[in-house]
């Protein structure tokens, strides 16, 4: 089999398995473990990206993903803080 | 068979199982933040259906798709936290937020004790650097030659506010409307120019594409640049 292949069926495995880890995981009621969960759908979108030689949309997701992370932590503890 | 059309079938239904279990739970969920969680799901499994096209335009349509979904969050969140606050506390507490407060340094430990004016790298080095910067993004064009400018740009202006010789406020207020104008008119020749220009005129599609490319790079280039001159002292 191809490596591209391979990298290819890692993705989709990892995007699959990492969405129902982020819905029905353990411990996913608190929104920071449920945000640390979209990390792996999130690798394995790269991965796909990766196997499609999308050079560009690869490293604009990997900018994009880090600020994206800024925003819900931002949301959860501002939540978190007016819930106590 | 090339691999792209082999796996065409294949990521399309990875892309539509992930969507139809994270549409799924967001019907099952109460909280809002969950929701808005779940929805960066959607738009995994948005990417993966585009991607699965393997062409450089799906490339092209993936670009403006991240950046709207980035904008969109931040909007989404930005109301979520508000809207809590406002329900919470109507009259008790007033405080004003700021973007990013919690990631923002509280006070400046350092920048004040350190002597900036027996630094000559601060006063040799951003100039030649950012002259770099901006020729090499105009050699460029396009998206990525505009953010190359600007980040030629931004570090010049970022280390004219470090030594403490940048513009006053009053010259700040007139720079910054004409840049903004300058972005604007250089959004007008990118669309209204260089994309109406391909589809009325397709023979002379090169003249077309020089000028939407050297547009978007002098209109990404000022836009950005903008965000250095927030940081001059007055």
């Amino acid at each position: 089999m191809d490596i591209v292949i391979l990298t290819l069926y890692l993705g989709y495995f990892l995007l699959i398995l990492g969405t129902i880890g982020v819905i029905m995981g353990p411990k996913v009621s608190d929104p920071l473990n449920r945000l640390l969960n979209i990390e792996v759908p999130s690798l394995g979108l790269m991965l796909i990206f990766l196997a499609y030689n999308q050079t560009l949309a690869l490293m604009t997701y990997i900018a994009i993903n880090s600020i994206i992370i800024l925003v819900f932590v931002r949301a959860i503890i501002r939540n978190e803080e007016l819930e106590a | 068979m090339d691999i792209v059309s082999y796996m065409f079938s294949k990521s399309i239904f990875v892309g539509i199982v992930v969507g139809i279990l994270s549409l799924y739970a967001i019907s099952r969920q109460k909280s809002d933040l969950h929701t808005l969680l779940l929805t960066d799901l959607v738009e995994c499994a948005m990417l993966v259906i585009i991607a699965a096209i393997g062409t450089d335009l799906a490339e092209a349509l993936i670009l403006p798709g991240l950046v709207v979904g980035l904008a969109e969050f931040l909007a989404v969140s930005e109301i979520l936290v508000y809207r809590n606050e406002m329900r919470k506390n109507n009259s008790s507490n007033n405080k004003k937020l700021k973007l990013f407060e919690e990631f923002l340094a509280k006070e400046e430990p350092y920048v004040s004790t350190v002597n900036f004016n027996k630094m000559e790298i601060l006063y040799s080095a951003p100039k030649f650097i950012g002259f770099i910067l901006v020729l090499y993004g105009a050699f460029l064009t396009g998206f990525t030659g505009g953010a190359i400018m600007a980040s030629g740009l931004l570090f010049y202006l970022l280390s004219q506010g470090a030594i403490g010789n940048g513009v006053s406020l009053k010259d700040i207020k007139h720079s910054w409307e004409a840049i903004s104008g300058f972005s604007g008119i250089m959004w007008a020749f990118w669309i209204l120019l260089g994309f109406a220009g391909f589809f009325l005129f397709p023979e002379h599609y090169l003249f077309f594409l020089v000028i939407a490319g050297c547009a978007l790079a002098l209109k990404v280039g000022s836009k950005l640049g903008l965000i250095g001159s927030l940081r001059i002292r007055s």
